[in-house]
């Protein structure tokens, strides 16, 4: 089915928003790239970012506020000294020293306690043996830090005449393809620089430095912003918001909404994984791209079976069959998806010459490269996806990470949780990196809601409303933070100063930053804002500089 | 025993005035019975919005009128159908005036001025009968302005959905004749094997307990002698000899034909569906389907009573009496139940008759039937157990190995340990996302929908500053208690059961809060933190088995019967449960809505009618005009019924039964889909109740190209099929023969084959397409057309193996599979 021939069914069966099944009209696109997308990560059952993006430290809450609930609890279990900054280990210059980052389980010392009087000193990894790891050199899969005694060793030399090898090292721990990170005659040299640890012996596990490569590699491209408030401690209800801007129920998620914009014939238009919200509101359908044999498959649908010339008679009964119901059928609900299948199928021809070399790209190029290093579903699907993007097959996509909802045991079960975003991350940016669309794609990491700045009996964290988002690539002006949360992961309003988001002087003025900030400045980066989809669910939020 | 706030602490001074009178009126046990009925009375927020009827039987209340013109109609609008106050037709208040009486007294039009008395009485009489009365009774088989299918057409497609095959010709006839026809056939239809499951189905639609299913990636143990924290701490064994085969297939006999896994397959499937299982035991005994909440036992079958332990003398389980009277919340125990253990394999394959299941004939040798059976097959393809399933007791192993001597206070699948498992609660939820859940499943009623503020920033807490204040805003702050009181009194119900389901007796709890005795660290589940709507935890006689005093109390209420049919009108129709509109929602969402709920509350009206016969709701559903719309009879009439039909996706798993049914053996295929792995089902956009929650609403670029190649391969598959079969034991090509000579020089003889191909193709498209279709109309001619050319030109298809016009039958085949009804059912 044509561009007009479809408007026009459209036009006469008067789609409706409302029905749960509903496919409406459209802008039409042509199938071909539409070279802007998006990738909406969701980290599904809320996630803390105070042990990311958004370190607090571990004094104990009633020594910041006597009235403090749970107050005999500290926000983490690292203390403050030990947190790090993104501009000691980035690559990248002009990276905002406020930028911080926690470190990771087992790389801090849990016994360095925080008091009212003064933060401890951290006799955990400092940062100058972080930066030592990352200048360090490798050797089948270990990698070995750089033991130059005391002051002998500069990070900022080693970035001046290093920076291929950081960087290497760096995509190395992001990649597995170290397994050993070895500290050698470091621990002897700083024997109050490595208690707590979980090592073994001179070596610890390289994927405990995973925060550290993304950080390096990344901080010039991310933008953090703390102190979002998604308003809701339930799961629904904030990941409805998270991922569509508004608690409605009938909003699609930004990533269905900008592809039914972009094209909902496209083959591949709205690729999901079904998790996160997973609400297209009837605008476009969903489509899974994990399998690669089912890509061979569809590259020649009907193999060898319709032959001396029994496709082009099919084809024309099914021509025939078209035009007839066309005229015949009047029930509103068959009308769409009787229209909605013909309009993919057409489309889907051009699929098919495409579907094979998506699913597995030549030999010897760096699209296989890149796939051979897959390591699980997500990574092949967000392969596929960005594959699927630049050959305009698709324009957005949406991944879901699960397992954050951790009531118990939480820095146990949730650091590796964010440790496997980020490698995955890193994997989708070479995947964008590969297909040439990168500097194209906006990346968008965000949850359902954030985790309660205590830890509850069970040593879990509980549901918290304010939460933080990660933002990367095109729009979006990386090595930013605003911090908009207290020592107690309060959120603190915001105002707009010089063209930038920072602290209201109080929480009696400004403006509380919620996903609806967020999804109204998406919406404009995709230039979709004034699309009649996009008003028919609107959002209302101030205009705050969100992308930076 | 553990109080939290014992019932003679009940403080009737925190009440409005109707609790209070009550309060001081009432035994205690008594009043808390009726504070959790009325908790599913006021419950407001979901309504539907069709306009009442004008010609409605009974007299309007006049004084009940004015009244409503006064104080009600500048919210609610004149005609109830809505306003800023939310619509009054068919809201879940609206289910009789006793309840609507309650509503009003308690908040209408306002909580500090509730109309009281005669007054609220009377204008809860006006609503009942101005907006309701006409809406109650039965479903609409017709719906103005809509045209429904034709008989034949709606036999062939109940006929798949219901029983998963084609219907036969007698059926057709009898089905056509009046309401009686269709109801014996549909009756028929629900007698079959194939419908249980068909149900279950329906009912994991909503329910998604099929996540632990081992085809769709689960397994028992995920809930049975669970390891909560992956620690073995807190494993209790409760369950102590759930590998049962060995102790059949080691006891001597003739050697078991299949392999271990079979039993394997069936007692997962008997474990993990538990829940689904009690759906189709009241199914099948035609039960008061009421007992899935209230009945006080759960089910097995013969398979899980091994598991359970049944046949050793350590028995986890026993037989029980449904239909007597419990004593103390337990049923008395049939002390020889009707199952026999299998002592050896002979006696287990006598039970089984092996060979009649898996397509064996009695020497043992595998008939190659449809598609080359195999035990696998069988497995994947019709996972049913076919043996009897009975009420059972269920006890825990204690930590010492020994089989406790009271079991489990059962109150249907509100106990059960699969339904706890997948509706888990949290330290710190304590059970609210559990009570939410019941309200959705057995009263209709969306917690999230009652109106109050859930933006958390807006809400007056102590520290303005902080999302969630010093105190519990749900205990103090009016916003939060308006959802609160209804949801904490359900969930403290659950008290007595952990996350992971298994059930704790006071003592257990008791220990648990003292800490002395970790049993199972980090899973309890206590009320520890404060007072909270908890007031009617515990009454004399349901002390320690809350759950089945709230089984009893939903199975009596009204609401029951608009939660069980939401559930079956969610899964036959395909569609969602839509949210009630708001104020703003467009006109079109309005009537769509308007139109399913009618639905689900007539479908409920002739369920509780039925005395809850879960077949009467089914055939209620598949009756209605709503169900069997085909198309409209204007145009411009589209807005009004964009959502109205059952048109759907057809889910992956129903696609490879309707293409069974066609004798294509289902959709195996290796290098494209194979739809009985869950990888090709999902690819196909079914779900798997684990990853993927939703079947695929339309079909994307992926589904739509697979289609294709579907169609060719079971097309191939269909030919071949059918035509190595006699003619009578055909599925489709009955009329035809491999060789059809449409230019046979016999004018009469032409005629004839013409007629027998025209005839064959006009059933091709009730079959395949559901669609009746003129024997010398367009759409015949289309597919005769292309039979005619590739038999005259005799052009040879890609399928293998098959000759003369079964290549043409093959075309005419690949045409239809890709007609877009052929996947949109």
């Amino acid at each position: 089915m044509k561009r007009r021939e479809f408007l026009k069914t459209l036009s006469a069966t008067g789609m409706a928003v409302c029905s749960p099944m509903v496919l409406s009209n459209r802008a039409y696109a042509e199938a071909v790239p539409v070279n802007r997308y998006f990738v909406f990560l969701h980290l599904g059952g809320g996630w803390d970012p105070t042990s990311l993006c958004d370190p607090k430290g571990n004094i104990l809450r009633r020594d910041i506020d006597p009235e403090a609930r749970e107050g005999g609890s500290p926000v983490n279990r690292y203390c403050e000294a030990s947190i790090r900054r993104a501009v000691d280990v980035s690559l990248d210059s002009g990276i905002d020293s406020q930028m911080r980052y926690a470190p990771y389980l087992g790389t801090f010392n849990a016994d360095d306690i925080d008091t009212a009087d003064e933060s401890t000193a951290n006799t955990g990894l400092s940062i100058n043996m972080i930066q030592r790891v990352l200048a360090g050199s490798i050797a089948d899969r270990v990698l070995n830090a750089d033991t130059t005694a005391g002051a002998g060793f500069s990070w900022s030399q080693a970035k001046e005449n290093s920076a291929a090898i950081i960087l290497s090292n760096a995509e190395a721990i992001l990649e597995g393809t170290v397994d050993t990170i070895d500290f050698g005659s470091l621990i002897d040299d700083n024997p109050l620089l490595f208690n707590g640890l979980a090592r073994n012996g001179t070596t610890m596990n390289a994927d405990r430095f995973v925060f550290d490569a993304f950080y390096c590699l990344y901080s010039g491209r991310a933008r953090i912003l703390n102190g979002i408030d998604n308003r809701t401690n339930g799961h629904d209800t904030g990941t409805r918001f998270a991922d569509t801007g508004s608690m409605d129920r009938a909003y699609p998620d930004f990533s269905a909404l900008y592809a039914a914009v972009k094209g909902a014939e496209m083959p591949l238009a709205f690729i999901t994984d079904g998790r996160g919200n997973n609400e297209t509101a009837g605008l476009v359908a969903r489509s899974s791209a994990n399998d690669v044999g089912v890509f061979n498959a569809i590259a020649d649908p009907e193999g060898n079976y319709l032959q001396n010339g029994l496709a082009s008679l099919i084809g024309q009964a099914k021509d025939q069959r078209r035009e007839l119901l066309a005229e015949k059928e009047t029930l509103p609900s068959r009308v769409r998806l009787r229209s909605q299948l013909y309009m993919v199928r057409d489309e889907g021809v051009a699929f098919s010459g495409v579907a094979a070399e998506l699913a597995t790209p030549a030999a010897d190029t760096p699209q296989r490269a890149l796939d051979d290093r897959a390591r699980n579903n997500r990574q092949r699907q967000m392969r596929i996806g960005a594959a699927a993007m630049d050959a305009g097959m698709a324009s957005s996509m949406q991944i879901g990470f699960g397992g954050f909802d951790t009531h118990n045991d939480h820095d146990n079960r949730h650091f590796f949780r964010i440790r496997d975003v980020l490698v995955d991350l890193h994997y989708l940016w070479q995947a964008l990196d590969v297909y040439n669309i990168e500097d194209k794609t906006t990346v968008i990491l965000g949850s359902d809601f954030g985790r309660t700045p205590w830890f509850n009996g069970g040593m879990g964290k509980d549901h918290w409303a304010v939460t933080s988002y990660v933002l990367l690539g095109r729009d979006v002006v990386g090595g930013t933070v605003v911090n908009a949360t207290d020592a107690l992961v309060g959120p603190q309003n915001v105002q707009v100063s010089a063209g930038q988001i920072v602290p209201a002087s109080s929480n009696s003025g400004g403006i509380r930053m919620t996903p609806a900030h967020l999804h109204k400045k998406l919406r404009e980066a995709g230039n979709i804002q004034n699309h009649e989809f996009s008003l028919r669910f609107p959002i209302e939020a101030e205009d705050l500089p969100i992308l930076g | 025993m553990i109080i939290k706030k014992g019932f003679g602490q009940v403080e009737c001074g925190d009440m409005n005035l109707y609790q209070m009178n009550v309060c001081r009126l009432l035994p205690e046990r008594l009043f808390k019975w009726l504070l959790l009925a009325g908790l599913f009375l006021i419950l407001a927020g979901c309504s539907q919005t069709y306009e009442g009827d004008d010609t409605a039987a009974r007299s309007l209340n006049e004084a009940g009128q004015a009244l409503y013109g006064k104080n009600c109609a500048s919210c609610h609008g004149s005609s109830g159908g809505g306003g800023s106050g939310g619509p009054l037709v068919g809201c879940t208040t609206c289910g009789s005036t006793e309840s609507l009486m309650a509503k009003i007294k308690k908040d209408m039009p306002s909580t500090s001025n509730p109309l009281r008395g005669q007054d609220a009485e009377d204008v809860a009489e006006y609503v009942y009968v101005a907006f309701n009365e006409s809406s109650r009774g039965s479903v609409d088989r017709a719906i103005p302005g809509v045209a429904t299918l034709t008989p034949r057409e709606a036999v062939y497609k109940l006929s798949m959905d219901l029983a998963g095959r084609l219907p036969e010709p007698a059926e057709v006839t009898r089905f056509s004749e009046s309401l009686a026809g269709e109801q014996e056939v549909v009756a028929s239809f629900m007698e079959e094997d194939y419908f249980y499951e068909r149900l279950k189905d329906v009912f994991n639609d909503t329910l998604q307990t099929d996540e632990y299913r081992r085809s769709n990636g689960g397994r028992p143990s995920e809930v049975y002698n669970r390891d909560v924290n992956d620690d073995d701490r807190d494993n209790q064994n409760i369950f102590g000899a759930m590998d049962w085969y060995d102790r059949v297939l080691n006891a001597g006999g003739n050697d078991f034909p299949l392999s271990e896994s079979y039993l394997r397959h069936f007692s997962d499937e008997a474990l993990s569906r538990k829940p689904l299982l009690f759906v189709e035991y009241l199914a099948r005994n035609d039960r008061d389907f009421r007992e899935l909440v209230s009945g006080k036992y759960t089910v097995a079958n013969a398979f899980s009573w091994h598991a359970f332990a049944g046949d050793t003398d350590r028995s986890n389980v026993k037989a029980v009496d449904p239909d007597a009277t419990a004593n103390n919340g337990a049923l008395p125990v049939i002390a020889e139940p009707e199952w026999k253990t299998w002592p050896n394999v002979d006696a287990l394959n006598n039970y089984l008759e092996v060979a009649d299941l898996v397509g064996r004939d009695t020497n043992g040798r595998s008939t190659r039937t449809n598609g080359n059976l195999t035990p696998q097959y069988v497995m994947e393809a019709f996972p049913y157990d076919p043996r009897d399933i009975r009420a059972v007791q269920l006890y825990y192993n204690d930590v010492g190995g020994g089989v406790k001597n009271n079991g489990i206070p059962h109150a249907g699948v509100l106990t059960d340990i699969v339904f706890l498992n997948k509706f888990t609660a949290m330290d710190t939820n304590r059970h609210r996302h559990r009570a939410r859940m019941i309200y959705w499943f057995f009263a209709g009623k969306d917690l999230l929908a009652i109106e109050g503020n859930r933006d958390v920033a807006a809400l007056e807490l102590d520290e303005a500053s902080n999302s969630v204040g010093v105190n519990d805003p749900t205990k103090t702050n009016s916003d939060c208690v308006v959802c609160h009181k209804i949801m904490d009194p359900v969930a403290e119900a659950f008290s007595h059961f952990r996350l992971d389901g298994v059930y704790q007796t006071d003592e257990e709890l008791q220990v648990l809060d003292q800490g002395e005795i970790p049993l199972t660290p980090g899973v309890d589940i206590g009320w520890s933190q404060g007072v909270g709507f908890d007031d009617f935890s515990t009454s004399n006689n349901y002390n320690g088995r809350e759950l089945q005093w709230l089984g009893e109390t939903i199975a009596q209420d009204a609401a029951y019967a608009r939660g069980i049919s939401q559930i079956v009108v969610r899964g036959l129709i395909g569609q969602p449960i839509m949210g009630a509109p708001n104020p703003d929602s467009p006109q079109a969402y309005r009537d769509s809505y308007a139109q399913q709920a009618k639905l689900i509350t007539s479908a409920a009206s002739e369920f509780s009618a039925s005395g809850y016969d879960i077949k009467a709701l089914v055939f209620a559903v598949t009756k209605s005009g709503y169900y069997r719309a085909d198309g409209l009879y204007q145009s411009g009439m589209s807005d009004q019924f964009a959502s109205i039909g059952s048109t759907r996706l057809i889910p992956a798993h129903l696609l490879n039964q309707k293409l069974r049914a066609l004798n294509s053996g289902g959709w195996r295929n290796n290098n494209t889909v194979n739809l009985y792995t869950r990888t090709g089902r999902r690819f196909m956009g079914g779900k798997d109740s684990r990853e993927v929650m939703e079947n695929a609403e339309s079909a994307s670029g992926i589904i739509a190209t697979l289609t294709q190649s579907m169609a060719v391969e079971e097309s191939c598959d269909v030919v071949r099929n059918e035509f190595n079969l006699p003619r009578s034991e055909r599925m489709l090509f009955r009329q035809v023969e491999t060789s059809t000579d449409l230019a046979n020089e016999s004018g009469i003889n032409r005629r004839a084959e013409a007629l027998a191909v025209r005839s064959t193709i006009q059933s091709l498209y009730l079959a395949l397409l559901h669609e009746e279709v003129e024997l010398s109309g367009e759409e015949v001619d289309i597919a005769f057309e292309l039979f005619r050319t590739v038999t005259t030109e005799g052009i040879q298809s890609g399928c293998n193996n098959i000759n003369g016009t079964e290549h043409a039958w093959f075309a005419v085949l690949v045409y239809l599979m890709n007609d877009y009804r052929f996947i949109y059912g």
